[in-house]
């Protein structure tokens, strides 16, 4: 005799096929968002990355790890653009009469994306992690996915990428040098991680950019 | 051009990636150009090296407008339609490019002509040959947009406008690391040259046949029924990248004698310009020759000042000689220009001016450089610069000190530090202390026997004079 707690074999049936049915609809919202694509592109950036810094930072003229600013802008760049692809759906207005919960789905998609890039880019940073390496790929993660959340609920995810990569574009050769904390708010991706203004200026555009794209979600293509 | 190629025109200016790269081109030229305007203010020359330097920037936006305008009709689905009509394809092709290299090109306009707004009324130096280097940056966006374009069309993807943006950017930043002629091929240059150098016009000449060529070669690829065709254009290219590729990096800048001529203001004693920088002259003068005058009385000290842009290699390491030209300050390779110093000049009792970075924006004199440099501390610094002795590891404590007290005094610093980055200690500013109380012509006489050690790199003397402080 089966006992009355023991799910049912009906029941097991539909959990099955539900269960089913979720990871499904998980493996091709993926592959509809482009993630495989994106992975192995950030994969790719952490890479050469990898091979820059060092390159960098042996030139026989430069001195040490703050030869590496190109890297700690350029490759956490690189890899929000290429995560800026995914952040709608081919058709948005139909994909938002689903019954989901889209901000979840948005909510770990953006925490997805600042770990798939943050990780590996950290891991290329940790010699001297705090001179330009893993402390600094890791704010301007979170900086540029901010922005491009924030541009993406603006003018909608294909042309997302345009305000990050217009703004680091410019800052990298209008930042004025010496490096100082008053402008550290502007050009907080090429300052060091000693820089306390440009940590809490990145991580409040990771903040506001993830609930703006959390709430509002990409800007539908028919609005545009 | 007929009245319906000049209606398509028009209608693909407004209405393609014309307008968006216009605008990001001069809003991304003026902030980059006018944030180094110290390099290049009251000079056409550095107005134009500048402007190839802010081509890091620049040509990325170029592509990258290029290949969002190559994947527009991919992303509207209009392609079968187009390939439809009797247009043959390498006629919409060019259409859409000539769009774009005329967006890049206002963009690119608007910024020089910011920038020669403030040259034109002060310049003391016409410049010899810039104006190549600005076609070459012309020449520059126009082969960044058609490989864009190009890229776009080919390869079927929303993301290859940033992605071979960054690419761009990071090709151009890799070609300012090189010293080799490969630098070249990029139309960036790696450093201005503050005016007194410049490039043949014969090989900025090669350097516009290469990139025209390499924009010819992309449209052709994308634009015509044959293929086979853009070797024509791809084989100019590679004769023209071959002697670009292979010959000098640094060598290619020739000395600018006319640059460097000297340009002295009236009266005594006697404080000299680069004709090139003279435009500050009336700024300069009076203050310098007021620093001047507090070495009166100094046995060997310094009785004329002369810019260190006039001088040739071997006058800087006679006038700087353990300070002279090292690293990166003239590079292996450039080639050296002829002195310009009367002979019999005494360049030991020569006050080198550096002005880098001490002019404003506005083409004036900086009071304090954004390093925190002041004409004070330039001139002062001739009294470091005595030393005869390389500077490195083997100096004595002592001798540092000697140094230093002897530029606070020759900068008629007080208590506060210098504020340019150098760190003055506590034994310094005692000893600085101690001098400034003494009588005048102890001072005076501390400084002469000062100058004297150090131009003869006497460490036992300049431990004796830092001890006479304590």
């Amino acid at each position: 005799m089966i006992p009355q707690s023991r799910p049912s074999t009906e029941w097991r049936g539909n959990h099955a096929r539900r269960t089913g049915r979720r990871r499904r609809f998980l493996w091709l919202h993926v592959r509809a968002r482009g993630v495989v694509l994106a992975a192995a592109g950030v994969a790719a950036v952490a890479l050469v990355a990898w091979w820059a810094a060092g390159w960098l930072v042996n030139l026989e003229w430069t001195g040490g790890a703050d030869a590496r600013v190109p890297v700690v802008v350029g490759a956490p760049l690189l890899g929000s653009v290429l995560v800026s692809a995914g952040l709608e759906g081919k058709d948005e207005e139909f994909e938002r009469s689903l019954a989901v919960r889209w901000p979840v789905f948005r909510s770990i998609h953006v925490a997805g994306a600042a770990l798939a890039i943050g990780a590996p880019l950290a891991v290329t940073g940790l010699w001297e992690p705090r001179v330009y390496g893993a402390f600094e790929l890791v704010r301007n993660t979170l900086g540029f996915l901010g922005l491009v959340t924030l541009a993406a609920v603006v003018v909608g995810a294909r042309l997302a990428w345009f305000l990050p990569f217009g703004f680091a574009g410019v800052i990298y050769i209008a930042t004025p040098q010496p490096l100082t904390e008053a402008t550290a708010w502007w050009t907080w991706p090429v300052q060091q991680w000693s820089s306390g203004v440009a940590a809490w200026t990145a991580a409040a555009l990771f903040v506001v950019g993830t609930l703006a794209y959390v709430v509002l979600g990409s800007r539908r293509a028919h609005s545009r | 051009m007929s009245r319906l190629v000049a209606r398509v025109l028009k209608m693909e200016l407004w209405r393609g990636t014309a307008p968006v790269a216009a605008l990001s081109i001069a809003v991304a030229g003026i902030a980059t150009l006018f944030n180094m305007s110290e390099y290049w203010a009251g000079r056409w020359a550095p107005l134009a090296e500048n402007l190839r330097m802010i081509l890091i920037v620049l040509v990325p936006l170029a592509a990258a407008a290029g290949a969002w305008q190559g994947g527009r009709e991919r992303r509207r689905r209009i392609g079968e339609l187009l390939g439809s009509t009797a247009r043959s394809p390498w006629q919409p092709l060019l259409v859409s490019w000539t769009s774009v290299v005329l967006g890049t090109f206002v963009g690119l306009a608007v910024t020089w002509t910011a920038g020669a707004a403030l040259v034109a009324p002060v310049a003391t130096y016409e410049g010899r040959h810039w104006w190549w280097s600005v076609v070459v940056a012309f020449a520059g966006l126009a082969a960044a947009s058609a490989v864009g374009l190009a890229v776009g069309r080919l390869i079927p993807n929303r993301l290859v406008a940033p992605i071979l943006g960054i690419v761009f950017y990071v090709v151009g930043g890799v070609a300012t690391y090189q010293s080799g002629g490969t630098q070249w091929l990029m139309p960036t240059v790696s450093n201005s040259r503050d005016g007194a150098s410049y490039l043949e016009p014969q090989f900025q000449l090669i350097q516009i046949t290469w990139l025209l060529a390499l924009a010819a070669a992309a449209l052709v690829v994308v634009g015509a029924r044959r293929r086979w065709l853009s070797t024509v254009p791809l084989a100019v290219a590679v004769v023209a990248a071959i002697p670009i590729a292979t010959g000098p990096g640094d060598g290619r800048w020739q000395p600018d004698p006319q640059a460097r001529e000297l340009v002295c203001a009236d009266g005594e004693p006697q404080v000299c310009l680069a004709r090139v920088n003279a435009f500050v002259l009336d700024d300069v003068a009076p203050k310098v020759r007021e620093m001047l005058e507090r070495w009166e009385g100094v046995s060997g000290g310094f009785e004329r000042a002369i810019d260190r842009t006039s001088l040739s290699r071997d006058e800087r390491r006679r006038a700087m000689p353990g300070n002279g030209p090292q690293g990166d300050e003239m590079p292996d390779g450039e080639q050296d220009h002829a002195s310009v110093t009367e002979p019999g000049v005494d360049l030991e009792r020569t006050v080198v001016l550096d002005l880098d970075n001490l002019i404003s924006w506005n083409a004036t004199l900086a009071r304090r450089s954004e390093h925190g440099k002041t004409l004070e501390l330039v001139v002062a610094e001739a009294a470091r610069e005595a030393y005869g002795c390389e500077v490195g590891a083997g100096v004595p404590e002592a001798a540092w000190t000697a140094m230093s007290v002897a530029r606070l005094w020759a900068a008629g610093m007080s208590d506060e530090q210098p504020g340019d980055g150098t760190w003055v200690s506590q034994e310094e500013t005692q000893a600085f202390e101690h001098l400034r109380s003494l009588p005048e012509a102890e001072q005076k006489a501390w400084m002469g026997d000062y100058l004297a050690a150090a131009r003869d790199c006497d460490h036992a003397a300049l431990t004796e004079l830092a001890g006479e402080l304590r």
